[in-house]
């Protein structure tokens, strides 16, 4: 009876509060926006083969492929906005839905202006890095980031705070976020296997913020990431026995046998990783269409969270990761589009290998060029095709020298506002 | 209208793209029934002239063991090349599509003028029982192969031989019957005998346990291994009972094929054979003398309660 009594007495003036609240304070109606692409396409790698790995995946990567089929919902008030964007895709094997920003904004956005003066976004945001990182999938003529930004940044979103805003020219982006952006290697998506938070900072400028007509235009970037890495632990272990066939005949004998004892839990540990970047477009419009010339260039330490995934904490020494692009985008009239980038990243300036028994320095820098054409449906539809040359140092030559690993791949991609 | 003139060249170019684009890719060696470990794959033939004196060369080809259980992992070859050697090329005579490229090691300093190399290879289920060539070539600095090297290994049969097949002094088994089948799921061979003793790979013998301490006669005819038993794949899924004597003549044995598990997969295929020694003397060996095949599906799990599937009713030696 008492806690009936109790809940009386504060269910009947919120009862009360919520039939009176229509009266007292009308709620704003939000301006509601709803929108979204569709990028299908079809891939073919030239390492492709028929097979499954160790690990049960395909080894076969020419297939059709939802890349991305993003559904933008937003909700904007005069200081408030909600933004949720959902993502489906195949490219990581099965069909995955997922929410790929879910953001709740404050902002304060003089009248007349175009762009929040300040902006807070809390939430599953963008990551405010460079410029690729930023771009929306659908402005990018390129099917994929280059292969630096997909290497140090294998999701382009990450939960955390991020403080910005724009006057005139000039944008400001200040964010502390998990450092866990889901993909690649990156175990703790979602989460935060430690109490540091990453760092970031964006100063740019974009003189096509101005409003004029001026038929040339120039923007960029200036990034900085500081924060730590983790380095998970191992759990400790039951004592066993382990057989190797020593003189390979397939049957136990007693000196093939060795006690592997219990091991205890090692500690986990954190790492510090850093990157800067910066970035510089250039566009010009001329009768046939916009001229546009992209670049950017990072420098990192440890923080290669896809390709060569960087641990300090294991090899005992920091890795250095440098890579950049410079790309060019030219519009042939209304409907027709082409370009061609220049990719290079280095995942490690410090490599080894061993050739005739001597430790040397060796490359392992990665060179992609890509040129791409496309057909355009303007604001509706794109056809676009491209072709990537990619040289590495992946294999290896008779003589045992790294060499170029056949792996060009060429992708034919449909993508569709809805 | 003349925006819309660039789409004549463009979607030539973007369709003349997708034509060059379609290709034939090179291989990286996934498919190979020989595949070397940290080794790079070079498709087509193993360069170098058989059997010469050329230059570099591979001074030795050592096996661990050159009798090797089918489908081996890490398999260990390794040797020895002349100092101006610069990497070591090692393929099968006569399988596969290419060969695979190691970078020679450290100078062997018991060997003067020598460096040694070596790779771990695994050796696919595929690849036929008995004796096999592996080749080996070193290349020079200039990626100039010398002459090539060969040595013989030998594939142990897939089937309970006794060894006969890489060792010619041995006997081979008077009967085997094998059933093997397609996925990872704990199938097991059951057999009833004559005297209707159900025998499974849990009671392995054919004849009752005399009670006495101590292993059974090794020549007693039995069910060889419980293939992914509790689930644990071990890469042969094939169960055989193996008959070093021959039956009775005459006497007949009931088969069954009894998905104990299906440990997730949906569907199985199966085939069963039974082998039975021909021939005299060295040239004696098994040959397949009855066979059949079928699919079983999860709903076929019987957790042992069962015998499972009748497969043949009447087998009579």
């Amino acid at each position: 009876m008492t806690s009936l009594l109790t809940r009386k007495t504060w269910c009947i003036p919120l009862f009360a509060a919520l039939v009176a609240a229509p009266a007292a304070a009308e709620p704003k109606a939000p301006n509601l926006s709803i929108g979204g692409y569709l990028q299908s396409q079809y891939e073919e790698h030239a390492e492709s083969e028929d097979q499954l790995s160790q690990s049960g995946e395909t080894l076969n990567l020419d297939r059709f492929v939802l890349r991305r089929a993003r559904l933008r919902m937003a909700a904007d008030y005069d200081y408030a906005g909600a933004y949720l964007e959902l993502n489906g895709s195949t490219s990581g094997g099965n069909l995955a839905v997922d929410v790929h920003r879910a953001e709740a904004r404050l902002r304060y956005q003089p009248e007349g202006e175009d762009r929040a003066l300040a902006q807070a976004t809390l939430g599953l945001t963008k990551i405010p890095f460079g410029y690729e990182l930023v771009q929306s999938s659908s402005q990018r003529l390129f099917m994929e980031r280059a292969l630096v930004i997909r290497s140090l940044f294998p999701g382009t979103t990450d939960l955390g705070l991020v403080l910005g805003g724009s006057y005139k020219w000039f944008n400001l982006s200040l964010a502390v976020m998990n450092g866990e952006p889901r993909g690649g290697a990156v175990k703790f998506a979602g989460r935060d296997p430690n109490q540091a938070k990453d760092l970031l900072i964006r100063v740019g400028a974009d003189t096509a913020q101005l409003g004029s007509d001026a038929p040339f235009s120039v923007s960029g970037n200036v990034s900085v990431l500081t924060g730590k890495g983790f380095s998970p632990g191992q759990p400790a272990t039951k004592a066993r026995i382990e057989w190797t066939d020593v003189n390979e005949d397939g049957v136990i004998q007693g000196f093939e046998q060795t006690p592997i004892p219990g091991r205890a839990a090692t500690r986990s540990q954190n790492f510090n990783r850093w990157a800067v970047g910066a970035d510089l477009q250039l566009a010009y419009r001329t009768s046939l269409g916009a001229t546009r010339l992209l670049g950017e260039v990072i420098l990192a330490q440890n923080l290669d969270r896809n390709l060569f995934v960087n641990d300090p904490t294991l090899t005992g020494f920091d890795t250095r990761q440098f890579g950049y692009y410079a790309a060019i985008v030219q519009e042939l009239g209304e409907y027709a589009i082409a370009g061609f980038r220049y990719d290079y990243y280095d995942p490690n300036a410090n490599s080894l290998d061993t050739r005739r028994g001597a430790i040397v320095p060796a490359s392992m820098t990665i060179e992609t060029f890509s040129p791409v054409v496309g057909l355009v449906l303007p604001d509706v539809a794109s056809l676009t095709f491209q072709y990537d040359f990619v040289r590495d140092h992946l294999a290896r030559d008779e003589r045992g020298i790294p060499t170029d690993l056949a792996n060009d791949a060429w992708t034919l991609r449909l993508q569709v506002k809805m | 209208m003349r925006h819309f003139s660039n789409i004549r060249w463009i979607l030539p170019l973007l369709l003349l793209g997708l034509a060059a684009a379609c290709g034939e890719d090179e291989s990286l060696g996934a498919d190979e029934p020989f595949r070397a470990r940290n080794a790079q794959f070079i498709e087509g033939e193993l360069p170098g002239a058989p059997a010469s004196q050329g230059r570099p060369a591979v001074t030795s080809i050592e096996l661990q063991n050159p009798i090797t259980v089918p489908g081996q992992a890490q398999k260990s070859i390794r040797g020895r090349v002349s100092e101006d050697a610069w990497s070591v090329g090692v393929r099968l005579k006569d399988f596969g599509s290419g060969y695979w490229v190691v970078p020679i090691g450290s100078p062997e300093p018991q060997n003067p003028g020598e460096s040694v190399w070596s790779m771990s290879a695994d050796l696919s289920m595929t690849l036929p029982s008995g004796p096999i060539t592996l080749v080996a070539v070193a290349f020079d600095a200039e990626g100039r192969p010398g002459a090539q090297r060969e040595t013989t290994l030998c594939i142990a049969s897939r089937i309970p031989d006794n060894g006969s097949t890489c060792l010619p002094g041995r006997t081979s088994p008077e009967a085997v019957i094998v059933l093997e089948w397609s996925a990872d799921a704990d199938l097991d061979l059951e057999v009833l005998t004559p005297q209707g003793r159900l025998i499974t790979p849990k009671k392995p013998l054919v004849n009752e346990p005399d009670g006495e301490p101590g292993a059974p006669d090794p020549d007693e005819a039995r069910i060889v291994a419980d293939s992914v038993g509790a689930c644990i794949p071990d890469g042969l899924r094939q169960e055989s009972l193996v008959f070093q004597k021959r039956p009775p003549s005459g006497s007949t044995f009931q088969i069954f094929a009894n998905l104990f598990s299906s440990c997730g997969v949906r569907a199985l295929s199966f085939r069963l054979t039974v082998f039975e020694a021909r021939g005299e003397g060295d040239a004696r060996r098994l040959e397949a003398v009855f066979s059949r095949s079928g699919l079983l599906n999860s709903e076929d799990e019987t957790g042992g309660v069962s015998t499972g599937l009748l497969i043949v009713r009447d087998y009579k030696f």
